[in-house]
């Protein structure tokens, strides 16, 4: 009986393979292979001599969090590019270590703690801290970049570096942060539409609020950060992020889960990079919208970097030049179909070449916006952005997340007593050894050290608990 | 009557071997993993694990998986004993049917299914936007319930629509073994349905509610998948998988996985003390002709009412995944509004998920098959020999439920790592072997726990009669016990095979190098891409794993004709 039934899971197994050879040897969507595919055939010919089936093939190794999108279209393209102008056509085998950035960057290091080469070519997006401190640790490889290049990509964009001074880490496109919500529920709940973000916050929109855990996503983390620096002091900034807070319902892993959640009707509105907002609104526009808040955005770098001693270095380097070129921005933000553009469906993203919002005008997908002439109202205090990195994500976690019926009762009490100045102080007040920048920078230090870190958040849980507590009574 | 007693070197080499086996396979790897939890600077220490007992979050956190697990069990005894019981009783048309049908809820595929169901339950969802078309409902007055609440009646509902077929056939397997006999006594000296039920029969199939609740608990207690992606973030294995993906990992987190490690093998080992003990001699076959009753026009519509509406709502998600699979737009209405196969075909002519698609086939049908050798053998030892250390072995091969998969493959992580001798069959490298040994290791407790149900109904006054007149230890074995137990052998692994499809901490750690992605790691990164097509990419990746398992049990059910309907009646 055991035999017969494992004839039938190899059966089953056969029948799987059938479909899937049905299928061998397609590298795209049909469209791709037909149509673009056929002009680099004819220009290969006529360059090399052969098909481009007949080339050798190369292998590039990256690790990204970018999406499957991106990887698919970039290295369909390249491995084009590769095949006209060096006669190999590139496979890249992308690595992923089951997370996000957070996640590639540990693993990075525990591999760089063990040998001197972690086997991987490149890192390809992410938030630029993450860059900032691997650069720092020496796990990247210094990269060259023609002046044409660089004389479109600002140094510092918004008080943000676009690129490394040693070049040890670039940006290839630029994002912004917002909102996305559901017009259609939001009306239907007669709730008027978020425009700031201190909107988000307002006691009507408790429980219908999305946002993206920023232990988890680094560019929730971020997002929080420009949430608080939109005010005028560290205090004022928390207690408008701590409100904003109180009005979730959940707290996704990612900041694209997070923007799915007004598509799934599990919220109204959600915090969310612009290019996830942006693609979800294109699903349904006349459902959905996605709001940068103007003047509380800043937008950031997402970088590529060659590790340090890199299995390929010569490929990776032509990688980094091929996603700097022209050809490889548009491939960001140009429509699907257009000459340039993407295979199988935009990736919306904003280039972070001036010149390529020009050259490839009319050409975009339209909610892409040129961040140069948007121009970036909120200019970033880098530096205390740096020092607070660590412990406002831990702040966010004890206020928020981990305490979050608390926090919730706690909010409901406040509302229910129409905001009592005492109650609002209590519910305002810092941890005290985060209240001034000089203490968030000593308890950054602190956080380095795993034990600490662990006493630290545990203590701020407690702090946060017992206030809410008391507050709700 | 007097117990067989075995010859000794056999089974007791057996079992050091198996012992040696998982110590190897398991208890290294788990060593390896919470090592860190019990050093500080430099030297073992208890300060993380006294942390974790002062911490009343985490505190709280235990409290809840307990609350979760118990609540979970509960849910599925009282929905699958109901069509157990007719299943068991009675006959009536379409029978067979059902008895297969309600297998597919176990086979749905992670992460989507979740995300079905949260695009069904959530305040502006379907079911929501039902009830608003009907008139039930005024979001402009009142805000729409949260059915999902905080989120543990979310994962309640989908744990329990999950694994509620669990139950359902080790309740169909212990009733169908229970012989008629006493029954019949009970009801010869007056006792009346409900009262034979609780006094005579529910007592005699507690072996098998054991088995079955055993699994749902520990399953539930240690689940990641459904609180992560319903949003209840207030469980220990939520926290423990979250604190891994950090940058920096606190020793304290591997103490908190001792923690949660120590906590299943407690209450495994208290539930068996108390209510798992087998009832020796009560149960026999073949003394007296099951008695079932052919149900009528009303019964049978009545029959079809129970088992209909459970597997209704049960396969909910199924059909949620069916539908986002296939549609081009669903954004506020309570069907898509614009339907395509393009998705369907995005996976097949994409290199990435037909690959992923075959893989998860090679890895789940070799870790079954190790998985049936060795369970077979363990459950055997556990049950019949009266050798030394069979409790060790019987409560290692129950260990891998209540490791968390993302811990034991941490542990084959640190095992493979580069400059280790292992490092060829390293997750960068080819990790088919140690993802085959994770799934195997990961779902070995099903084949032991089902195999040894059946050992435990079957009386072994057999055996001894073959052994009586002449038969070796090996022809009884494959004469007399396999064929008792064949039934319960072949819905073991149909059960292993499904799971090990589904597997999910393990293949999100181990398969790092997407030509070596099983299905759950390729649905993981399309569900979690945030790309606009990503979940429905991701569905109709879900809607092949479906459509290849639900093909296991058809097939299965093709092979064994009308025995399928008795895969645990034997």
């Amino acid at each position: 009986m055991k035999a017969k039934l494992t004839n039938k899971l190899w059966l089953v197994a056969a029948a799987a393979i059938l479909v899937g050879c049905g299928q061998k040897g397609a590298t795209g969507p049909q469209e791709y292979s037909s149509a673009r595919r056929e002009t680099v055939q004819r220009e290969v010919q006529a360059k090399w001599g052969k098909s481009l089936d007949e080339l050798e093939t190369v292998t590039l190794v990256a690790i990204s969090p970018h999406n499957e999108n991106i990887q698919n279209e970039f290295t369909w393209a390249f491995s084009l590019h590769h095949a006209k102008q060096y006669g190999q056509t590139v496979h890249i085998e992308w690595r992923t270590v089951g997370g996000g950035s957070s996640s590639i960057v540990r693993f990075l290091r525990n591999v760089y703690a063990r040998s001197e080469s972690c086997g991987i070519d490149l890192l390809w997006g992410g938030g630029e801290f993450h860059f900032q401190k691997l650069a720092a640790q020496g796990l990247l490889d210094p990269m060259e970049l023609s002046g044409d290049v660089l004389a479109e990509v600002p140094a510092v964009f918004g008080g943000l570096e676009m690129y490394d001074e040693q070049l040890r880490w670039c940006g290839s496109a630029v994002s912004g942060f917002g909102f996305i919500y559901n017009v259609t529920m939001l009306s239907r709940c007669g709730i008027d539409p978020p425009r700031k973000w201190e909107d988000l916050s307002r006691p009507e929109l408790a429980g219908y609020l999305a946002l993206a855990d920023p232990t988890q996503s680094g560019s929730a983390a971020a997002a929080y950060e420009m949430i608080v620096q939109s005010a005028p002091t560290w205090p004022e900034g928390w207690a408008k992020l701590l409100a904003i807070l109180a009005n979730a319902n959940r707290f996704t892993d990612s900041a694209g889960a997070a923007a799915n959640a007004p598509v799934l009707g599990e919220a109204l509105v959600a915090t969310a990079i612009d290019f996830y907002g942006a693609t979800r609104v294109a699903e349904a526009p006349e459902d959905l919208l996605y709001v940068s808040p103007p003047g509380q955005t800043a937008f950031s770098p997402d970088p590529i970097a060659i590790l340090k001693n890199p299995p390929n270095r010569t490929l990776a380097q032509r990688f980094v030049d091929f996603v700097m070129s022209r050809r490889g921005q548009a491939l960001w933000a140009v429509r699907p179909g257009e000459p340039d553009g993407p295979v199988r469906s935009p990736l919306g993203r904003q280039p972070i070449r001036r010149d390529v919002y020009e050259h490839y005008a009319g050409k975009f997908s339209p909610w892409i916006v040129n961040p140069y002439r948007q121009g970036s109202e909120l200019k970033l205090d880098t530096e205390m952005r740096k020092v607070r990195f660590g412990p406002l994500k831990l702040l966010v976690r004890a206020a928020g997340i981990d305490n979050r019926n608390a926090l919730r009762a706690a909010r409901d009490k406040l509302i229910e007593t129409n905001f009592e100045p005492r109650r609002v102080r209590q519910f305002n007040r810092l941890p005290k050894n985060v209240a001034t920048r000089g203490e968030i920078a000593r308890v950054a230090q602190l956080l380095k050290d795993p034990t600490a870190a662990e006493r630290i958040l545990t203590d701020w849980t407690t702090f946060f608990r017992d206030k809410y507590d008391r507050i709700s009574r | 009557m007097a117990r067989a007693t075995t010859a000794r070197p056999v089974p007791l080499g057996a079992t050091i071997g198996l012992i040696l086996l998982l110590a190897a396979l398991l208890i290294a790897p788990v060593c390896l993993a919470i090592s860190n939890g019990f050093i500080r600077d430099g030297h073992f220490s208890v300060y993380w694990f006294a942390r974790i007992l002062t911490n009343n979050v985490i505190l709280a956190e235990l409290g809840n998986g307990v609350l979760l697990a118990t609540t979970t069990t509960c849910v599925c005894i009282l929905i699958a004993l109901p069509p157990a019981l007719i299943r068991a009783r009675c006959r009536f048309r379409g029978q067979g049917i059902l008895a297969v049908a309600i297998l597919a809820p176990m086979i749905l595929p992670p992460f989507v299914g979740a995300l079905s169901m949260r695009h069904l339950l959530s305040q502006f969802g379907v079911i929501n936007l039902v009830l608003e078309r009907i008139g039930l409902l005024d979001s402009a007055r009142s805000g729409p319930p949260d059915w999902l609440g905080s989120g543990f009646t979310g994962v309640v509902i989908l744990q329990s629509l999950h694994l509620f077929p669990i139950m359902y056939l080790n309740a169909s397997a212990a009733l169908a073994n229970v012989d008629p006999a006493y029954a019949q006594a009970a009801r010869n000296l007056g006792a009346g349905a409900g009262r034979t039920f609780l006094s005579i029969t529910l007592p005699l199939i507690r072996p098998g509610l054991f088995a079955g609740g055993t699994l749902i608990f520990i399953w539930a207690l240690t689940d990641l998948g459904t609180p992560a992606i319903i949003g209840y973030e207030h469980v220990v294995p939520v926290r423990i998988f979250k604190e891994l993906m950090n940058a920096e990992t606190s020793a304290r987190t591997y103490s908190l996985v001792f923690v949660l490690l120590s906590g299943s093998i407690t209450l495994y080992v208290l539930g068996k003390f108390i209510f798992g003990r087998a009832v020796a001699g009560q149960s026999s076959k073949a003394t007296v002709a099951a008695e079932t009753r052919l149900l009528g026009p009303w019964g049978t519509a009545g029959a079809w009412l129970i088992f209909g509406g459970l597997l209704f709502v049960a396969l909910l998600p199924h059909i949620g995944v069916v539908l986002t699979g296939i549609s081009g737009r669903w954004v506020n209405t309570i069907l898509p509004t614009k339907y395509t196969l393009r998705h369907l075909s995005f996976v097949v002519t994409q290199k990435e998920t037909y690959n992923s698609i075959l893989n998860s086939l090679r890895y789940a049908s070799v870790s079954t098959g190790i998985d049936i050798v060795i369970g077979c053998l363990a459950a055997w030892l556990i049950v019949r020999s009266r050798t030394v250390g069979k409790g060790l072995l019987d409560a290692l091969t129950m260990l891998p439920l209540a490791v968390p998969g993302l811990i034991l493959a941490a542990g084959y992580v640190a095992m493979t790592a580069p400059g280790t001798p292992l490092e060829g069959i390293g997750p960068l490298k080819d990790p088919f072997i140690i993802l085959v040994i994770a799934y195997a290791v990961r779902r070995l407790p099903f084949v032991v726990r089902g195999v040894s149900a059946g050992l435990q109904q079957v009386p072994e006054s057999l055996e001894e009669a073959a052994r009586n007149l002449g038969a070796s230890k090996l022809r009884t074995a494959i004469c007399i016990t396999a064929p008792l137990i064949a039934a319960n052998i072949v819905a073991a692994g149909v059960l292993t095979f499904a799971f090990a499809m589904l597997e999910v901490s393990d293949s999100l750690i181990l398969a790092q190098v997407s030509r070596d992605y099983p299905i759950t790691k390729q649905i993981y990164i399309l569900a979690t891409s945030g790309t606009q097509d990503g979940a429905n990419v991701a569905a109709a990746l879900g809607v092949y794993g479906m459509v290849f398992l639900g093909a296991t049990l058809a097939i299965a059910s093709a092979l064994l004709g009308r025995r399928l309907g008795a895969i645990f009646r034997a």
